[in-house]
């Protein structure tokens, strides 16, 4: 069992993970205001757990899967929001423009870019999140296993189908191939 | 191989997961078939940007705020260090000034006393010149050195005080 958090060492956990976590909670909830809120929660119950914290997984696992837990958690209960649904692909449809007739010069764009990026929010949380770990903080399956708690086949089945969906999200959404 | 079975063998052919005589099979189909090649670039630009996506950083004033909830005493203590460093502003302010006024206030009417003479007989130059060391020389500096001695172990003081009290709260 481990000891209240000193200012100090909490303060050495912020400085450390503050920037993966934001990071891993844009991508996965689309925008900056549920981000930093997202970000704002996961370092409360950080320091609010710690004391629970047994030591038994790593600081990174244990800090890491309260991490996708508050995203996944707060980005089903925003799937709710039709608005926000309808807001995003406003967005998306206003990016591509007049790209599409062009594929090639398409996928070498900035805006194609940004739109696969964004499209990681509209996936299931729970492929957004593996999404992440495996590309954004270049975890490997074994470690993204301890974090997650499910076994590395399941992982692997995962990644693919979420690249799958992000693919043939982007397809749909474009209208690529008329 | 047709579009069908190709589909679900786009990601492990960019991977290089498909064994040998099924990866012929895909490559043959991609020469032929425009849309399952445009399909396979777009998993190649996919695979690529999220590869080379750059990373989003926290805003620098998430930190006050989270650290404020969690720490009640934090916006205290960080008022705390403001005064200590505008106490250590103000005792530099004020020894810069004590360091220019004083000497000017007690040296001013000697060295007016100075030019005056040698305007008065700029004949005598060299003399002169050595009159003025000899004044200034003289002159008594010691009360200089006190005051910026005690004003350095009271700033010293005053610091360590809001140093303890910021550790502490």
């Amino acid at each position: 069992m481990s000891e209240k958090l000193t200012e100090s060492d909490f303060l050495k956990i912020y400085e450390k993970y503050k920037d993966r976590i934001y990071n891993q909670a844009y991508r996965i909830l689309g925008n900056k205001e549920d981000a930093e809120e997202a970000t704002q929660d996961i370092f409360l119950r950080i320091y609010k757990f710690y004391e629970g914290f047994r030591g038994e997984a790593k600081l990174s696992s244990w800090i890491y899967r309260i991490s996708v837990n508050v995203c996944i958690s707060r980005a089903i209960s925003k799937r709710k929001d039709i608005d926000y649904l309808e807001e995003t692909e406003k967005i998306i449809h206003k990016n591509i423009s007049e790209k599409t007739k062009n594929p090639e010069e398409l996928f070498q764009s900035k805006e194609f870019r940004n739109i696969i990026l964004n499209l990681i929010s509209k996936l299931q949380p729970k492929y957004g999140s593996i999404l992440t770990l495996y590309y954004f903080e270049e975890m490997s399956y074994r470690e993204i296993s301890e974090i997650l708690k499910i076994s590395e086949g399941t992982i692997a089945t995962h990644l693919f189908r979420a690249k799958t969906l992000l693919k043939d999200l982007f397809i749909k959404e474009i209208n690529l191939f008329g | 191989m047709d579009c069908i079975d190709i589909k679900d063998l786009l990601f492990p052919l960019f991977e290089g997961n498909l064994e040998e005589e099924k990866k012929i099979l895909a490559e043959k189909h991609l020469s032929e078939c425009k849309r399952c090649s445009l399909e396979y670039e777009l998993i190649v630009s996919i695979e690529n940007t999220l590869k080379t996506a750059e990373k989003v950083e926290a805003p620098d004033y998430l930190k006050d705020r989270i650290l404020s909830k969690i720490y009640p005493a934090f916006e205290y203590k960080k008022e705390k260090l403001e005064l200590g460093i505008l106490s250590i502003a103000w005792a530099v302010v004020s020894m810069i000034i004590a360091l220019i006024y004083i000497p000017y206030e007690r040296l001013g009417p000697m060295m007016t006393g100075v030019f005056s003479s040698f305007q008065n007989d700029i004949v005598n130059f060299e003399a002169k010149i050595k009159e003025a060391f000899t004044i200034i020389s003289s002159a008594d500096f010691s009360y200089l050195v006190g005051f910026v001695v005690l004003f350095m172990v009271s700033s010293i003081i005053i610091f360590s005080i809001e140093f303890i009290i910021y550790q502490r709260s």
